[in-house]
């Protein structure tokens, strides 16, 4: 058995201690001491960014399995990638980009468009109504684009492990890429609500603007989601908003979508039903 | 190993060097050429691009498949004894844990992201929210709905801001988010599932300890659920859209305050977005208690 200099040998034993006897240290002892300083190491450096099995040999593999192609390191170290980890970053990068890969944005405008032509908007009370039922209805089409689907669950995971990764080197790439695509995709669903917003005669409530609204809608979705990956208690909420009050199924996000969209729009008095959206 | 461009100066268009070993019969070369086609009998070069493309597709549909991992592959025995030995002064080998205290490095380091999983509240996101409210107390207008409603909004304002704070600044909060993020959205497998029971312990009860203040928020102010909301669905949209406020916080640092006439006589307030949200989420979930006769005091 090694014994070190310092004042604990290899099986634990802890040399010097009183009467000239080794103490052992315990195997609890020895636990709560390496996940202390696993514990600091994590939350000076992060987790992982994830990609650590995403090899070159595996990944020639797969395009060969599934292209015909065979590739080697030659084919693309210093070719087009410097190394392995380089090929990781860009891979990791080109998901951070793609902020709407589930298609969140086309399902959901898939589900509303045949909606949005039923609405009664003869009065106030009625495009009121309208927006909660766009509410309930769009907001279990987006968690469902979101919950379940792998594209999302790999943006939101890299999103999340850039995050707690100091934004130095080759992470500022996947940062940058994310700040990016969610740029674009925010820009894409504040078009979407501006069109919502003129077809059901609404505006936003002054000093607060579209793009609030459109980041605080973003932010519930992506927090509902992560919530009901881990909290299934929070499925189904059922509530007297149909037709002469009977029950209709509501999802959380769908609840939280119509808070936010009573909070930051309301009906604007110069609208004139018909009138051509510009 | 060949530079982009050489293989052309070695071997001459369509016909690899020696030194440029043919890898297989499959219809690449391992400098990115072709084999001739059939229809020209000349051999074409698969561009930087192309194989670029191929490479990218097959990592993300590998990534798709088996998920980001568990966070911690980094964390190897060599370096957490060498922190422990740089940090305690006390030496430790690989005898003195594997078999011991872990099977192995992977067992240890799911047993590190359990214990970021239980942590719960590190941060003292809780803390810090209660200790932003306290001084709002003694100065609310509790007489009357709609000062109960005043006082609502400017705890929204003003824990909302206190509470989005401490997250975005606190690493134990982004670590957390980050094993949970894993844990939830990775393939299900046995060492996921481990880390995932323990985040669900720790969710667990620190949703209960937010409903707590919250219901005690609610007391205070005469506030009731409206039908047929339960605390628990109101406590979990707030830490929802406080976790995905953060993480935009997190991602775009630029995020400017709201400025709404909402102090006394309409003076200009600052907001953050989450604290809009929140008297949103509040205005939904909550509502004046018609019944409510005052502030339960203790002596």
């Amino acid at each position: 058995m090694t014994r070190h200099a310092a004042g604990i040998c290899d099986d634990g034993a802890v040399a010097g201690a009183p009467g000239g006897r080794r103490a052992r240290r315990s195997r609890d002892e020895l636990r709560d001491l390496l996940i202390g300083a696993g514990r600091a190491i994590l939350e000076e450096e992060g987790l992982a960014v994830g990609a650590g099995d995403l090899t070159f040999k595996r990944v020639f593999d797969h395009v060969e399995a599934t292209t015909g192609t065979r590739l080697t390191n030659a084919s693309v170290i210093r070719r087009v990638w410097e190394n392995q980890e380089d090929f990781r970053m860009d891979v990791l990068a080109s998901i951070a980009s793609t902020a709407d890969a589930s298609g969140e944005l086309a399902r959901t405008f898939e589900v509303l468009a045949p909606l949005v032509d039923t609405f009664d908007l003869g009065s106030p009370e009625s495009r009121i109504r309208s927006l909660a039922e766009l509410a309930r209805v769009g907001g279990e089409a987006g968690i469902g684009a979101r919950v379940g689907t792998r594209d999302w669950s790999l943006w939101i995971g890299v999103w999340v492990l850039a995050l707690t990764t100091a934004p130095t080197g080759r992470h500022r790439r996947i940062r940058d890429a994310l700040t990016d695509g969610l740029r674009t995709a925010t820009d894409e669903w504040e078009q979407v609500f501006a069109g919502l917003c003129a077809h059901l005669g609404l505006r936003v409530r002054a000093p607060l603007t579209l793009r609030q609204f459109t980041v605080a809608v973003s932010a519930m979705a992506e927090g509902v989601a992560l919530r009901q990956g881990g909290d299934p208690d929070v499925a189904v909420i059922v509530r007297p908003t149909g037709p002469d009050g009977a029950p209709q199924d509501w999802t959380l996000f769908g609840v939280c979508l119509e808070a936010l969209a009573v909070r930051f729009l309301e009906v604007d008095p110069d609208w004139t039903h018909g009138a051509p959206v510009v | 190993m060949l530079r982009n461009g050489e293989a052309g100066r070695r071997g001459g268009p369509g016909r690899p060097d020696r030194r440029c070993r043919r890898t297989s019969v499959a219809p690449v070369w391992d400098d990115g050429r072709v084999p001739p086609s059939p229809a020209t009998g000349r051999a074409t070069r698969r561009s930087r691009e192309e194989i670029r493309a191929l490479m990218l597709a097959a990592g993300l549909a590998l990534l798709e498949e088996q998920g980001l991992g568990v966070g911690a592959e980094d964390l190897t025995f060599k370096r957490v004894l060498d922190r422990v030995e740089s940090t305690t002064g006390v030496r430790l080998t690989n005898a003195s844990v594997i078999r011991r205290a872990w099977e192995n490095q992977a067992e240890f380091q799911d047993d590190v992201l359990i214990a970021v999983a239980l942590a719960g509240d590190t941060g003292g996101e809780m803390g810090d929210t209660a200790a932003a409210l306290v001084p709002l107390f003694g100065a609310m207008d509790l007489s009357s709905p709609a000062g109960r409603l005043r006082g609502l909004a400017e705890v929204c304002r003003v824990g909302g801001a206190a509470s989005l704070r401490t997250l975005v600044g606190s690493r134990s909060w982004s670590l957390w988010v980050g094993v949970w993020v894993l844990a939830v959205t990775g393939p299900p497998t046995d060492r996921g599932r481990r880390i995932r029971q323990a985040l669900i312990d720790g969710y667990e009860i620190s949703t209960d300890q937010w409903a707590e203040l919250y219901r005690t928020m609610a007391d205070y102010l005469g506030l009731r659920l409206r039908t047929p909301f339960t605390l628990r669905q109101f406590t979990v949209s707030v830490g929802a859209l406080v976790e995905g406020c953060a993480l935009r916080d997190g991602a775009r640092r630029d995020t400017a305050a709201i400025l709404r006439p909402t102090g006394p006589d309409g003076r200009m307030q600052e907001w953050t977005l989450f604290g809009v949200g929140l008297e949103a989420l509040a205005l939904q979930y909550l509502e004046p208690d018609p019944n409510w006769t005052g502030p339960v005091t203790t002596t």
